[in-house]
């Protein structure tokens, strides 16, 4: 297994430094704070409402926190800035792949950051060049024609889109929120090696999943959210699949 | 036991991408019949038309295929089909501008009195008020949230408030009266003004279809909120859209001053309805995610002969509306994609 062969990076590459975030009378996160390494992937669990999509949201720069700092290496990214976020590196998965369904697989692929041309054209040359080249390192085969709206494709193909988006960026961290949820077998396999392969690159991953095998395969650590609280950071080694779900539905052990 | 016992998902993840991303991808082998299908309801604009040029040929006959008639028709298009082209972009991104009339009679009106102050460069003024409107439309959508149709609705009705306060209820003639014959008014006429048309769709065809900003539009009407999620910046487009149709809107008050020599207080009037006729029987569906300049050009023309021919045919122009609202639902309902359509309101 790979496991054995890779080692996290000693120094945080990330420091989510006690963020706290509230939604009216509802506290979804409060002084949550961990690290993440580069080389390392750390899995969040937790029931729902424990605040886990919040937190994703937050990293991602679409959610600002109401207190409490977001530092990567050396840069603040707590300012509810979405191209902040993604300009310095950190690329969300969002659960529900965040697509836009007229339009086609290159430019969703770019959504956000359409490469350009004199500044205002779409360098639609590039596009295609950068989509077939992201598609041909996951092993995708049967999207020949680029220009079709996503719409009209496959569950399996929009999923690699979603995440191909990650290998399409310069990032450094790499946040999946549920990548595998509504994916067939060979297409969750799919999904799980490119996140190992993500992180033997070096990028920082952090994924939220409800699977527990996932979970396990995957991560270094595990941090474990109760109630808007981080309520425990375990390493994979030291952790038990009991003791684990036992965190998450009453927090403590 | 290695799987936790949870599933379902927190609440606030169910977003408008949700039912996006997750509809049911259509059918990947179509049968000949339905692309035959598809073919009709894409090229519906061009079918229109040409079934309409048929038909007034048949009734109005030489009349209505003189070359003198033709002039008269294509001399008339300019207006609407600009007008309809900002439309276009505004619709595209599933909004809508209901100001467009008044902001032609606002833009005319002011251009006409700054022709003669300061001569041509007096026209800046059409184009100012025009991006002024927009820009007023623009903010109050983005940042109040309020919907478009409702900004506009008030904005129609309060710029045309303006035009009758300015006017006093009296026309503005460029020129004078009895010298209506200016630099402009030559820009008026067949063949100048659809020199001037072509050019001017051909600049906005390229903004429409070549541009970040003119993809991202389309994305917009496709889905907003993961456009927001991905860092497009939702309410500066909405200003930028805006804009762009008041500024389409004041330059299209140029042509008809050209082509009138005159505004009036009720110039413009109506002319947001004519547009969204003219776009949406272009192909544009009212939803957005997609639309064509070209297209739109063609249902401007398609409505503009149809007036020209009722009239030829000798039928009275109230007829002419019915025949516009007939002609529209017919449209729609040969191109509109039904099976894609979940909730109709």
């Amino acid at each position: 297994m790979s496991l054995d062969v890779h080692r996290a990076d000693d120094t945080p590459l990330l420091h989510v430094d006690s963020v706290s975030k509230r939604f009216g009378g509802v506290q979804a996160l409060s002084s949550v704070s961990f690290t993440v390494a580069a080389r390392e992937v750390l899995a969040i669990v937790g029931a729902n409402g424990a605040g886990k999509s919040t937190l994703v949201k937050l990293l991602g720069g679409v959610l600002r926190p109401d207190s409490g700092e977001i530092w990567l290496d050396g840069e603040r990214l707590d300012r509810g800035d979405v191209n902040l976020s993604r300009s310095l590196g950190v690329e969300v998965v969002y659960q529900d792949l965040g697509l836009v369904p007229n339009m086609d697989a290159a430019f969703n692929l770019f959504l956000g950051r359409t490469p350009r041309r004199y500044g205002f054209f779409v360098d639609r040359r590039k596009m295609l060049r950068e989509t077939r080249a992201v598609l041909e390192a996951l092993h995708i085969s049967t999207l020949r024609n680029l220009s079709i709206p996503v719409e009209n494709l496959s569950g399996g193909q929009r999923q690699a889109l979603a995440i191909g988006r990650t290998l399409a960026s310069r990032r450094r961290v790499a946040v999946f929120d549920e990548p595998a949820a509504a994916l067939g077998v060979e297409e969750t396999e799919e999904v799980l090696r490119l996140i190992e392969r993500l992180r033997d690159e070096g990028t920082a991953v952090i994924t939220v999943s409800h699977n527990m095998d996932h979970v396990f395969r995957l991560a270094d650590r595990i941090l474990v959210m109760h109630s808007g609280c981080a309520v425990a950071c375990i390493n994979r080694d030291d952790a038990a699949v009991d003791q684990i779900v036992q965190l998450i539905m009453l927090g403590e052990l | 036991m290695s799987r936790a016992p949870l599933t379902g998902r927190l609440r606030a993840d169910v977003t408008a991408a949700d039912e996006a991303t997750q509809r049911a991808p259509a059918a990947i082998v179509r049968s000949k019949r339905s692309i035959a299908g598809e073919h009709l309801s894409q090229n519906v604009a061009y079918l229109a038309f040409l079934l309409l040029v048929g038909v007034f040929w048949i009734a109005g006959g030489s009349t209505f295929m003189s070359s003198r008639n033709w002039e008269l028709i294509l001399e008339q298009v300019p207006l609407l089909a600009m007008v309809a082209c900002g439309m276009t972009f505004a619709i595209t991104a599933g909004y809508i501008d209901l100001s467009v009339g008044s902001t032609v009679g606002l833009a005319a009106l002011l251009g006409a009195m700054g022709f003669n102050q300061f001569g041509p460069i007096g026209l800046v003024a059409c184009v100012g008020i025009g991006v002024a409107v927009g820009l007023a439309n623009g903010i109050i959508f983005a940042y109040l949230r309020i919907p478009s149709f409702v900004v506009t609705l008030a904005a129609q009705v309060i710029v045309r408030a303006v035009v009758n306060m300015v006017s006093g209820g009296f026309a503005v003639y460029v020129g004078s009266v009895n010298n209506p014959t200016t630099v402009l008014s030559s820009y008026g006429n067949w063949p100048q003004v659809l020199f001037i048309l072509a050019a001017f769709v051909g600049l906005l065809w390229v903004v429409y279809n070549k541009t970040v900003f003119g993809q991202n539009l389309k994305a917009l009407g496709g889905n907003e909120a993961v456009c927001r999620l991905f860092g497009v910046k939702v309410e500066l487009m909405k200003i930028k859209v805006f804009m762009l149709v008041g500024a389409i809107a004041g330059c299209a008050a140029i042509i008809s001053l050209a082509d009138t020599g005159a505004s009036g207080p009720t110039t413009g009037t109506g002319l947001e309805l004519q547009a969204i006729a003219a776009v949406v029987l272009g192909g544009t569906p009212l939803t957005g995610a997609r639309g064509s300049m070209l297209k739109t050009v063609v249902g401007a023309l398609t409505l503009t002969m149809l007036a020209d021919g009722l009239v030829i045919a000798g039928v009275g122009p109230n007829w002419n509306d019915v025949a516009q609202g007939a002609l529209l639902i017919t449209a729609i309902a040969i191109a509109i994609e039904r099976k894609k359509i979940g909730v109709v309101k």
